[in-house]
């Protein structure tokens, strides 16, 4: 049986469905999803969530191949979803499912 | 974009990337952000996309300037509990931090002392004028504060060192028990800071009383009350303090001399101990780190000459 931890936040299942076919660096992520027209996520919202995902092991990142900013210096980082992160997913699919299906008991059964 | 804006989020790049571990992780935050600003003005107008980017400019430095200062922390906490190494096999029994706060103890130890030596000399210049009667009392601080040379000014230096000793007492209490070690020299230290904290303490309500003006006098009238309602000791302390059943001139006497007399020198006698042991915890370290490298590097000598 798994130990791993699969709960995911509003904000965090977005993000991983992000990933899901793609690596994208944060503000394609961010594009991805507002003009899919879901949810507005932050700045300041994805890249915590990022570092908690890639810490859970759901995502993996990897330098870009673009050269460093001007001005800043600072490089891209792309990320990538992994095995465990589709499990994730899949696992609150099979989540909204059982709920979806759910009906209660008859009564005096 | 602006030469401001672009200015910015190079200090910002600047200064976290002199913190390689967090500037690894969120370099990309920063390259997204001075990505996003052609997007931000094809979007809204100039002053809203100015607005926009420096405020995620700024998020974004406060976020990450948090995370330094909490990764900062878990080192220091860390660097607490590993001792002072000097080479593989030899160790001072002590971390640097410890030591750090020793000397810090040692410090405000010498302030406390200084205070105490202030408040004293200025005491001793204000009884030449101090008459502790109840009809006189009030009057000769008066006449002090007003009508003696440099009167008002040696009346501050005593209030404003008093004050000051109960603050560095108190910051003394906190800074020897995260320095806390139960061996022989700072349990003595620590005691005898205690002690003079409470002196401090003492020696500032006496000070109250012997002011002799209402707050004083109602103030004192109500918390000998409390004194006299402690089980055993309370009415024996109430006829010390006030030398009768009621306040009167004697009152004035009696806290007069517990205030120059037993206080006063008792803070003093805990001063000078505090500091003595603090000193000699000092030396007691210093010796034992210097035997340890001596030991070590006679054994790196002995090594090096086989």
């Amino acid at each position: 049986m798994s130990t791993q931890d699969f709960r995911l936040t509003p904000n965090q299942e977005i993000i991983l469905t992000a990933l899901q076919f793609h690596r994208r660096y944060g503000l394609e992520i961010l594009q991805a999803i507002e003009e899919s027209g879901g949810k507005h996520i932050g700045f300041n919202s994805l890249y915590p969530n990022l570092k908690k995902l890639e810490q859970k092991g759901f995502v993996k990142s990897e330098w870009g191949e673009e050269a460093p900013e001007e001005h800043t210096g600072a490089r891209r980082k792309y990320y990538r979803i992994t095995g465990t992160g589709t499990e994730a997913l899949e696992t609150k699919q099979l989540l909204l499912t059982s709920i979806a299906n759910w009906t209660p008991e008859p009564k005096g059964a | 974009m602006s030469a401001t804006d672009m200015e910015l989020a190079s200090k910002m790049g600047q200064f976290i990337s002199r913190f390689p571990e967090e500037w690894q992780t969120y370099q990309d935050w920063l390259r997204d952000i001075t990505t996003s600003h052609c997007d931000l003005q094809a979007r809204y107008p100039t002053w809203q996309a100015r607005f926009i980017f420096r405020w995620r400019l700024i998020y974004f430095f406060l976020y990450t300037c948090s995370i330094i200062a909490f990764h900062r922390l878990q080192h220091l906490w860390r660097r607490k509990r590993k001792p002072l190494s000097l080479g593989e096999n030899e160790n001072v029994p002590i971390s640097r931090d410890f030591f750090r706060l020793h000397r810090l103890a040692t410090i405000i130890a010498m302030a406390e002392l200084t205070l105490c030596s202030v408040a004293a000399f200025t005491g001793i210049m204000l009884a030449f004028y101090y008459e502790p009667t109840a009809l006189g009392a009030h009057r000769s601080l008066v006449a002090i504060a007003t009508q003696i040379s440099y009167g008002s000014l040696i009346l501050s230096l005593h209030d404003i060192s008093g004050n000051g000793l109960i603050v560095l007492a108190l910051i003394q209490i906190v800074v020897m028990y995260l320095g806390r070690q139960f061996l022989v020299p700072w349990l003595a230290a620590w005691f005898s800071g205690l002690l003079m904290a409470l002196a401090a303490i003492g020696l500032s309500w006496t000070a109250i009383v012997l002011n002799w003006d209402q707050t004083g006098f109602w103030r004192f009238k109500i918390e000998l009350g409390t004194i006299a309602s402690l089980p055993l000791v309370g009415p024996g302390l109430q006829s010390i303090l006030t030398g009768g059943d009621g306040i009167s001139s004697l009152t004035v006497q009696h806290l007069y001399t517990v205030h120059s007399y037993i206080l006063a020198i008792s803070g003093i006698l805990n001063s000078i101990t505090h500091l003595t042991a603090l000193l000699y915890q000092e030396r007691m370290w210093k010796s034992e780190a210097t035997e340890s490298l001596g030991r070590k590097t006679k054994a790196w000598n002995n090594s090096s000459s086989s």
